[in-house]
């Protein structure tokens, strides 16, 4: 029998005619193909950083803690803190971007897919304007309003961890 | 603590909240170059008793760049 006899059908076309048409043979669901290495997708709403890239390592700045993720990791779904994302690539260089959060995504296919709302590399940054920023935003996270200290905050925490990782 | 945004913000306030202190805290040379990416811009016009009221515009940029 010729390999691909089974991998068909005929169906009638209409329930009462008499023409035929070969549609594929419904089958179990095939499994995911793994990729050798940990590609990495790392996507801004308006730029690709990286598209399917292989890398050896990326280290995540996670809400359930810092993760590094190698090959063959067990797929998940993790909500990234504002942080450092480091890239270790196949020739052992290490890129770090700072993110302002976003999620991490690992498929069973060894796909890592990273998306943040923004993401530079450290070098882009200055420490003077962040310093002043924390400055600005410490004094309004003392403030009696509510809802500018929750805002204020937030901002103190994303810029304590800039301020760390640029040290 | 993880999450603890969760107590007083939406996702979707917090995530504006980062992205922006994280612009803000660029080199000011390269801040100039993301002033149009992420402008949010929009026409809306308010309803009262069934009439339509005049349309007017909303710019995110100009919001933004007070800050």
């Amino acid at each position: 029998m010729l390999p691909f006899m089974n991998a068909f059908r005929r169906v009638p076309l209409s329930p009462s005619l008499s023409k035929f048409v070969t549609i594929p043979r419904r089958g179990y669901a095939q499994a995911v193909q793994k990729n050798e290495k940990l590609l990495l997708s790392l996507a801004l709403p308006y730029r690709t950083v990286y598209d399917k890239f292989p890398v050896n390592q990326v280290d995540l700045p996670t809400e359930d803690g810092e993760m590094g993720i190698l090959k063959d990791h067990v797929p998940m779904v993790q909500c990234l803190r504002p942080g450092v994302v480091s890239i270790t690539d196949e020739s052992s260089a290490v890129s770090k971007y700072f993110v302002s959060g976003g999620f991490a995504v690992q498929q069973p296919s060894n796909e890592l897919s990273v998306t943040a709302p923004e993401a530079f590399k450290l070098e882009e940054f200055s420490s003077s304007v962040v310093s002043e920023l924390l400055d600005k935003y410490r004094a309004d996270a003392a403030s009696s309003d509510e809802k500018v200290a929750a805002e204020a905050s937030v901002r103190v925490g994303v810029l304590e961890a800039l301020s760390s990782a640029l040290k | 603590m993880a999450f603890a945004w969760k107590k007083n913000f939406s996702y979707s306030k917090y995530a504006s909240l980062c992205s922006q202190t994280v612009r803000q805290a660029l080199k000011p040379e390269l801040r100039s170059e993301l002033k149009g990416s992420n402008n949010v811009e929009f026409v809306y016009a308010k309803w009262k008793n069934g009439t339509q009221e005049p349309a007017q515009t909303y710019q995110s940029a100009d919001t933004n760049e007070q800050k």
